[in-house]
């Protein structure tokens, strides 16, 4: 049964392109095979997780290389049986969505062999025994991503995009690659197994090496601050792809790396605070991104950077359970989320522009109930999924007492505070406020098909429920279901300081009000006429118009929409001058000095040497005479000389 | 992406303008279009655009080419001053979420598949994505290329 939770989704991934199955079998057989591993998955989640029976499955030997053993061995133990519920879920919930979404794509078998290779992959790096295994799952997922992404292949935007996505991935590769190579430096092995026993018995530099390798891979693989272009640029491709890359699957490839290695972040002090910052720092960005963002999916791209950011934040503070429980929730209502969005794209022609929504309320009532379901999780809403486990990490982060958690605090507490502010934003702008559409398109615009509105409803439930019936299992104190896989070290337990203390937290009890205040103001002011002037003070002469002062706010914005969505400082200032300097470095050293000592400067010496000894070959028999007795001289001469 | 605004391909599909009216109609739209980015509600932009309209209506006597020239520079460096960073573009028009999608292959390079018994069929795609043309049995396979 185990093997076939990786296998199946493989299975169906071959069978989707099979010409025997068609256009129209290929993904009904795909989209079976991925819900029959869903209910493995299940199984597997009551058996491995619930009734705390891990399962190791060794497939065979892989290589040896001295004390090097490596091994096809993977793992199913409470982490990867959590992580399973999510992937599982997600990916068959996706490809019954597009059964009806891809209907009319003439490439829709390709599609759905993408779709179940990406299952597979991230199987395999959830179920991995060792880094190795894992890091096979890891660069599928990213070329997995990478095919689906650019899956309109003819389009220019998209071929772009799909190379920006899998270039980002390379420079975490990078990191983790190195991570690997230091790991097998330091600890001899690979298996988790071996690395967590030796972990309090490593130098801690070296650990935090380890780690900062490690978080550089998390780091372009979940989004986080730096590497987190590639997630927004990713929206190029089918909205089923954003919903499964970038909400349950891929995403959270990087925070499952963190976990997965929480008994070494454990004794790394430094890499935890480095984690919480990033995460904090990313939680913002990711939030203050969506708030200016007019494309609908990218809004919902950027609030998911900012989620991610909050579970690297629970990672930070050593609460790998509330990143683990935070991560399943927001897979679900982020891939409600995308379906939707997908739903309001598909009614209205294609049209993703916020700007040019509004008024669809009235005409998709059901698409508007379960997206209004999905954000109020996302903004934390009492007794919503995600009020379970944000609230409880808002909580808990103030417990150390420290100034990282302090910062780690301020910046997850603005962050949600925006994320209450987008997503109503959204909503407002998408259903709410005045049709601003095309009026051709007003005749067309329907609700989802049934296929389409049964994944909706799924996520739906998933969105309100799941917080309250698994938080107990999730976070409830002393229960034994994580069987130290998730290892918290006894001087960073927080949990019962949290639940216990009264005072912890007192501006938290403010939040979901003022969140819901944030919503009603916002509200009129979309209808609100705009003072400022731009056109209305239009000069018609240049000098007026440089010196007109009240343009200038356009400016900033455009700033800071272009800084957030398009990152021109990363552009203009790393990536143009990393490469102005590994043009140097190319031409002055390999091209330069490398070339001039090597295979170059060889080929230069022996040619001139040649040359010059040509040059002694005269045709006269007294000058070979000369210098043979000249030598003969002047060989002993040195010798005696030196000796 | 919307990034990536694929200008040299706007220019191919857009003639450049004639005369001196079809260049101030251009610019004209451009005006209204980039009006309509920043204020995306109707009630809003309503205004902007009669206000574009009057300053529009206000030069519309100037006879003086170089005048005109001069006015038709200054209006460049608005538009461009005033730039939207994503501005709104139809699904379907060149940069839109729909362009380039699934482009039909063209009659000249359509691929044809030899199945089976010598039946000839064009691409395995929908009509309404592929040029489908079908070619008589008898045709040698060396001549069906690139017809």
């Amino acid at each position: 049964m185990y093997l076939s939770i990786v296998i199946l989704p493989l299975l169906g991934g071959l069978l989707a392109v099979n010409r025997k199955c068609g256009v129209v079998w290929g993904p009904i057989l795909s989209t079976i095979c991925i819900f029959i591993t869903a209910i493995l998955g299940t199984i597997a989640f009551f058996e491995a997780g619930l009734s705390e029976a891990p399962v190791y499955i060794n497939l065979g030997h892989w290589f040896q290389s001295g004390y090097l053993n490596v091994e096809w061995s993977l793992v199913f133990d409470s982490l990867t049986v959590s992580m399973l519920l999510p992937v599982l879920y997600v990916s068959a919930l996706v490809q019954l969505y597009s059964l009806s979404y891809m209907d009319v794509d003439p490439h829709k078998s390709r599609f759905f062999s993408y779709l179940s290779l990406f299952s597979f992959a991230m199987l395999l790096l959830v179920a991995g025994e060792n880094l190795l295994v894992l890091f096979v799952g890891w660069e599928g997922v990213g070329l997995v991503s990478y095919l689906l992404v650019n899956f309109w292949f003819t389009r220019l935007a998209a071929n772009f995009a799909a190379l920006k996505a899998f270039l980002i991935n390379r420079v975490g590769d990078t990191g983790l690659a190195l991570g690997l190579l230091l790991g097998i430096a330091i600890f001899g092995d690979l298996s988790f197994a071996t690395i967590f026993s030796m972990a309090s018995y490593i130098n801690g530099d070296l650990l935090t090496i380890f780690i900062i390798f490690l978080v550089i891979g998390a780091t372009a693989k979940s989004g986080q601050m730096g590497l987190s272009t590639w997630l927004t640029a990713a929206m190029e491709g089918p909205t089923p792809v954003s919903a499964l890359l970038h909400a349950a699957t891929m995403v959270t490839a990087g925070v499952y790396l963190l976990m997965r290695h929480s008994p070494l972040i454990e004794y790394s002090s430094t890499g935890l605070m480095i984690i919480a910052l990033l995460g904090g720092f990313s939680a913002l960005l990711g939030a203050a991104g969506g708030l200016l963002e007019n494309d609908m999916k990218r809004v919902i791209a950027f609030s998911t950077t900012s989620q991610l950011g909050y579970m690297v934040v629970c990672i930070g503070i050593s609460q790998h359970n509330i990143a683990l429980f935070h991560l399943i929730n927001h897979a679900f209502f982020k891939a409600l989320l995308f379906l939707s969005a997908g739903s309001v794209i598909h009614a209205i022609g294609d049209i993703q522009d916020l700007r040019k929504m509004g008024g669809l309320i009235l005409l998709l009532p059901r698409t508007y109930a379960v997206m209004l379901l999905a954000s109020l999780s996302l903004m934390a809403f009492p007794f919503m999924t995600g009020f379970y486990s944000k609230d409880f990490l808002l909580e808990l982060i103030l417990v150390p007492r420290n100034s990282t958690s302090a910062m780690a605090y301020i910046l997850a507490l603005v962050a949600a505070v925006l994320s209450a502010t987008y997503s109503a934003r959204l909503l407002i702008l998408a259903f709410i406020s005045k049709p601003n559409y095309p009026r051709i398109i007003s005749p067309l615009i329907h609700e989802p098909s049934s296929l389409m509105t049964i994944p909706l409803l799924v996520l739906a439930v998933g969105s309100v429920f799941f917080g309250y019936l698994t938080h107990d299992l999730f976070l409830g104190l002393g229960n034994t279901f994580y069987q130290q896989v998730l290892f918290i070290h006894p001087n960073h337990l927080a949990l019962l300081d949290a639940s216990l203390s009264a005072s912890s937290g007192y501006l938290l009890e403010y939040l979901p009000p003022l969140t819901l205040l944030l919503l009603f103001t916002l509200f009129p002011s979309n209808a609100k006429p705009s003072t400022s002037a731009t056109t209305s003070s239009m000069p018609l002469s240049l000098s007026a118009a440089m010196k007109d002062s009240g343009s200038n706010q356009y400016f900033y914005l455009a700033m800071y929409t272009g800084i957030l969505s398009h990152f021109n400082i990363l552009n203009h200032f790393i990536i143009q001058r990393t490469l102005k300097l590994s043009v140097i470095i190319y031409r002055s050293i390999d091209k330069g000095l490398l070339e001039k000592c090597g295979p170059l400067g060889l080929k230069q010496l022996f040619t001139s040497l040649s040359f010059i000894v040509e040059q002694f070959s005269t045709g006269f028999v007294l000058h070979y005479a000369f210098i043979i007795v000249a030598t003969l001289v002047f060989i002993p001469f040195v010798y005696i000389l030196i000796f | 992406m919307s990034g990536l605004n694929i200008p040299l391909q706007i220019v191919h599909l857009q003639a450049v303008p004639k005369t001196h009216t079809q260049k101030v109609q251009r610019l004209y739209r451009q005006a209204l279009r980039l009006s309509a980015d920043w204020y995306w509600e109707r009630a809003q932009w309503r205004e902007k655009a009669l206000i574009i309209r009057e300053h529009f209506e206000a030069n519309r006597h100037v006879q003086n080419p170089k005048e005109q020239e001069a006015l038709l520079e200054v209006t460049e460096m608005l538009l461009a001053k005033y730039h939207h960073p994503q501005p709104f573009k139809y699904a379907s028009a060149p940069g839109g979420t729909k362009w380039e999608r699934n482009i039909p292959f063209p009659e000249e390079v359509s691929v044809v598949f030899v199945i089976g018994w010598g039946r000839l069929l064009t691409s395995h795609l929908p009509s309404h994505s592929c040029s489908t043309t079908l070619f008589p049995t008898t045709t040698p396979l060396n001549e069906l290329s690139l017809t």
